[in-house]
C-alpha cells in the first residue's frame, strides 16, 4: 500500500477510527478474556468485524449515506431481536429499491445493470441510491475502507511481531 | 398510359403556336402547318376551350385550379394525340427546334420556378404554354410571382414547422442527460484515481468491475484482519488493561507542556491522540524497549524502512511540518515515550526543543 500523508489530526478520520476502533476492541476482549474454543473466537471475530464497521461510520460520521445505513445496520445486529427487525427493515429496503430502480434504470442501461447492482449490493445502503450518488458514495467509501484496512493491518501486524 | 406520353404534345404544339407572333427562328411552313391544325381543332371543339383556357382562375393561381387545369389537360392532349396522328409526328419532328423556343420564352416563368420542385415547374410550363399568345405575358408574371410567394411562404412555413418541431422535444431531456452523463463521467474519473488498475481499463462495464472487485477485496481484507485481531486473545487483554494506565498520562503531559510556550497550545489538542497510538503500541509489552520493537513493527508495516537514531532526529526538525508522514509521526511519539520513560521531568524541556 502507497504511504499515504495523514496527520495525527485528532479530527482526521484515520485517528477517529483507530480510537473508536480500540476502545471497542478492549471492550470486546474485556468481556471474555480467555477463551481459545473456535466457536468463542467466531463471536468474537463477528463482533471485532461489526466494532470495525461500527466505529468507521461512526468516524465518517452520518453526513453520508453509507455510513448511516452501515450504523443502522449495525444497531440492528445488537438487538436482541434481529428477526423481527430485519423483515422490517428487509421490507422497507424492498419498497426503497423498488422506487428506485424505476428512476435508476435508464442510468443502469448505460452503464450495465448488472455492474450497477453489484456494486449497490457491496456499498451498504446502496440499494436505495440513483446512479450517481451510488458512484459518489463508493469513491467514499473506498477511501474509506482503504483507511480502515491500512489501521487494522497496522494493529494486527503489530500484535504478531 | 397514352396520355401521359402524349402530354408534352400540346405544350410543344402551344410553343410552336406562339412562335410566329414572337417572330423567332423556326421554318414557317410547319408552323403555319400546326397552326392550321390548331385552329381547325380549336373550330373543332370549342367546348373543350372554356377548360382549357380559363384566364380567371390561371390568373389566381389556386393549386385546385391548376389540378382541374391539368385534369383537363391531359383529357385534352390526349384526344389531341387520338385525333391527330400526323399532328405528333409533325411536333415530333419540330421537337427539338420547339423545345429551345420553349425555353427561351419560358425563361422569365423559369426563373421564378427554378426553386420549386420539378412537377409544379411541369404545371407551370403547361400552363404557360396553354396561355395563348393572345393573352400577354404580364399576367403570367404576376402569377409566376404570386405562386413563387405562395410557394416560398408554404416552403418556409414547412421549414419553421419542422424547425420547431424539432426542438421542442429535444431541448429539456438533452439538457438533463447531458448534464448526468457529465456527473457519472466526473464521478467515474474520480474512482479511478482511487481504485488500482483501473487507468488501464476503458469503458464503463468495465471500470465498474475493477471498482467492484476492488471493492470486495477490500472488504474481505477487513474479514481477515478482524479475523486476525480476534484470535490474538491474551495480548489484547493485555492492551485493554494497559491502555486505561496509558490514557491518563498525556493529559496530565498535555498540561505541563502547554505551559510553557504558546506554540505548543497548537499542538497540545493533538497529543492526547497521538499519544493514545503511541501507547497502544506501547502497552503490548511491559518494558519501553520492546515499545520501540512495536514501533518498529508499526514502521515495517507501512512498509517505511526502518529508521535509526539520526533519522529520528531529523524527522523531530521536521515534524513543525505537521506530521506529515505517519511512521515517522509515530517514531517520533516512540521517541518522545522514550524519554519520558527515561527521564520523566525533562520531558517538558524536550517537547520545548522540538518546538
Amino acid at each position: 500500500m502507497s504511504p499515504q500523508r495523514l496527520s495525527l489530526n485528532p479530527r482526521s478520520l484515520k485517528s477517529r477510527f483507530t480510537k473508536g476502533f480500540l476502545r471497542s476492541l478492549r471492550k470486546i476482549h474485556k468481556e471474555r478474556p480467555t477463551s481459545t474454543s473456535p466457536r468463542e473466537i467466531f463471536q468474537r471475530y463477528r463482533k471485532v468485524k461489526t466494532a470495525a464497521d461500527k466505529s468507521l461510520a461512526s468516524a465518517v460520521g452520518s453526513g453520508r449515506a453509507w455510513s448511516r445505513a452501515m450504523l443502522c445496520k449495525c444497531k440492528n445486529q445488537g438487538k436482541r431481536r434481529p428477526v423481527l427487525v430485519r423483515r422490517i427493515n428487509n421490507n422497507r429496503a424492498m419498497k426503497r429499491s423498488e422506487l428506485t430502480e424505476k428512476k435508476s434504470g435508464d442510468d443502469d442501461e448505460e452503464v450495465g445493470f448488472d455492474q450497477a447492482s453489484g456494486l449497490r449490493k457491496l456499498v451498504p445502503g446502496g440499494q436505495a441510491m440513483d446512479l450517481c450518488r451510488l458512484l459518489e458514495e463508493a469513491a467514499h467509501y473506498i477511501k474509506c475502507l482503504n483507511t480502515q484496512v491500512q489501521v487494522m493491518r497496522c494493529i494486527a501486524d503489530c500484535y504478531t511481531t | 398510359m397514352a396520355a401521359f406520353s402524349y402530354q408534352h404534345y400540346p405544350f410543344l404544339l402551344d410553343s410552336m403556336f406562339l412562335q410566329p407572333n414572337n417572330d423567332t427562328t423556326p421554318t414557317p411552313t410547319t408552323n403555319k402547318n400546326m397552326s392550321g391544325f390548331w385552329e381547325e381543332y380549336g373550330s373543332t371543339n370549342p367546348s373543350c376551350f372554356p377548360q382549357f383556357y380559363p384566364p380567371q382562375p390561371l390568373l389566381n393561381g389556386t393549386p385546385l385550379d391548376m389540378k382541374d387545369h391539368e385534369g383537363s389537360f391531359v383529357d385534352h392532349s390526349s384526344q389531341v394525340a387520338a385525333l391527330s396522328d400526323n399532328g405528333a409526328c409533325v411536333t415530333r419532328k419540330q421537337s427539338t427546334d420547339s423545345s429551345t423556343v420553349v425555353d427561351n420564352k419560358l425563361e422569365s416563368g423559369e426563373q421564378v420556378t427554378q426553386k420549386v420542385t420539378p412537377a409544379s415547374k411541369k404545371r407551370r410550363s403547361k400552363d404557360g404554354s396553354s396561355l395563348n399568345s393572345a393573352q400577354s405575358k404580364d399576367p403570367r408574371v404576376v402569377k409566376n410571382k404570386k405562386q413563387k410567394k405562395s410557394n416560398m411562404a408554404e416552403m418556409e412555413g414547412g421549414e419553421k414547422k419542422s424547425k420547431a418541431e424539432k426542438k421542442v422535444p429535444e431541448e429539456p431531456p438533452k439538457g438533463y442527460i447531458h448534464v448526468r452523463r457529465e456527473k457519472i463521467s466526473e464521478r467515474m474519473k474520480i474512482l479511478q484515481r482511487l481504485v488500482p488498475g483501473c487507468d488501464k481499463v476503458t469503458g464503463k462495464a468495465l471500470m465498474l468491475d475493477e471498482i467492484i472487485n476492488y471493492v470486495q477485496s477490500l472488504q474481505n481484507q477487513v474479514e481477515f484482519l478482524s479475523m486476525k485481531l480476534a484470535s490474538f486473545n491474551p495480548l489484547f487483554y493485555d492492551f485493554g488493561m494497559d491502555m486505561d494506565a496509558f490514557q491518563a498520562r498525556p493529559e496530565r503531559l498535555s498540561n505541563l507542556s502547554s505551559s510553557p510556550l504558546p506554540s505548543l497550545q497548537q499542538c497540545s489538542p493533538i497529543q492526547p491522540t497521538a499519544f493514545a497510538d503511541a501507547n497502544t503500541t506501547a502497552a503490548t509489552a511491559a518494558t519501553a524497549t520492546s515499545s520501540a520493537a512495536a514501533a518498529a513493527a508499526f514502521a515495517t508495516a507501512n512498509t517505511y524502512p526502518p529508521i535509526d537514531n539520526s533519522a529520528l532526529l531529523l524527522l523531530q526538525g521536521e515534524r513543525l511540518d505537521g506530521f506529515t508522514q505517519d511512521s515517522g509521526s509515530l517514531l517520533w511519539n516512540v521517541e518522545e515515550q522514550r524519554q519520558k520513560l527515561r527521564n520523566p521531568t525533562g520531558f517538558s524541556n524536550n517537547l520545548c526543543s522540538f518546538h
